[in-house]
């Protein structure tokens, strides 16, 4: 016999209008939300995204269909939160163009270069390669970034993907190989740059 | 596409980048801004909002459906009434002799 999930038993009594058992839920997912939030949004905006995230939730909480764990399903709405995220502010939030600065690129050569393999986390500071990877991403369509986020960095299924993103599997996998298309360039451009 | 090797490396620094995630601090008013948020959406409204619409919908249906029913008899009775009066054999001579 199946055991219950106690998750289901606290969605009930949410939706039975114990607003404060929901708290229960938040207290269980939050490092979860946190750790998946945090890894696409700049920190200041980190703690407002996870926020929104729990409020869709809640919102949408007599939609779930419990065939799926709850962490899953908080899973998918805290991505889209996140594209939502880079929809909306993709034109507002500016990064310094690492390109524009290249007297500080200098770690470039011995993050790529063919002689360094580990060195390069003894030598350069991880803010520098955060900046970079910020600029990087930054330069792509919204859309583009969280495929290259979902599946190039985090090895999500294209299933997986095409969910969160309510596409179908042929759009996400033919988009999927031009975003990453596109992130190749910008790379090897800087590198050119560089050399 | 070709791929640069120097490119893929930098690919993978950025993917380990990526996934090395930077401590979060939580700040402390963040649980209980959520809990405020939370108390004036209450699903449970948003539950009702939707039984109100089923409400509403089944009522427009009632009334769509009882106007077509009483057009409907309408029809059938002015129907029945011309029946009575129109020539039963259909000939329009007769039909024709009547309007003199």
């Amino acid at each position: 016999m199946a055991v219950p999930d106690p998750d289901h038993k606290i969605i009930n009594s949410v939706l039975n209008g114990n607003v404060d058992d929901f708290i229960v839920l938040v207290n269980k997912y939050r490092t979860r939300v946190f750790f998946l939030t945090a890894k696409r949004i700049p920190v200041n905006d980190v703690e407002d995204v996870a926020q929104e995230t729990f409020i869709r939730a809640f919102k949408s909480l007599d939609t779930f269909s419990r065939q799926k764990p709850f962490e899953n399903w908080l899973s998918i709405i805290t991505l889209r939160t996140c594209c939502d995220y880079w929809r909306k502010n993709a034109r507002q939030k500016e990064f310094t163009a690492p390109a524009d600065d290249s007297g500080n690129l200098k770690w470039l050569e011995l993050v790529a270069g063919r002689s360094a393999s580990d060195e390069y986390r003894k030598n350069v500071r991880n803010e520098d390669i955060r900046e970079l990877l910020n600029w990087t991403l930054k330069k792509l369509q919204p859309d583009d970034r969280s495929l290259v986020e979902m599946i190039y960095f985090e090895g999500r299924s294209l299933k997986e993907v095409a969910e969160v993103l309510d596409w179908g599997m042929s759009k996400t996998k033919v988009r999927a190989m031009r975003a990453r298309s596109k992130m190749r360039r910008i790379l090897d451009k800087l590198l050119e740059a560089q050399s | 596409m070709k791929k640069s090797p120097k490119t893929e490396k930098l690919e993978n620094v950025l993917r380990d980048s990526f996934n090395a995630v930077p401590e979060i601090a939580v700040s402390r008013n963040w649980q209980q801004e959520l809990l405020e948020r939370l108390y004036q959406l209450k699903p449970f409204q948003i539950q009702a909002k939707f039984e109100r619409n089923v409400w509403r919908f089944s009522w427009i249906s009632f009334t769509v459906s009882a106007a077509a029913a009483i057009i409907l008899a309408l029809y059938i009775y002015t129907q029945a009434g011309n029946n009575t009066d129109a020539d039963p054999d259909g000939n329009i001579y007769t039909s024709l002799a009547m309007l003199d």
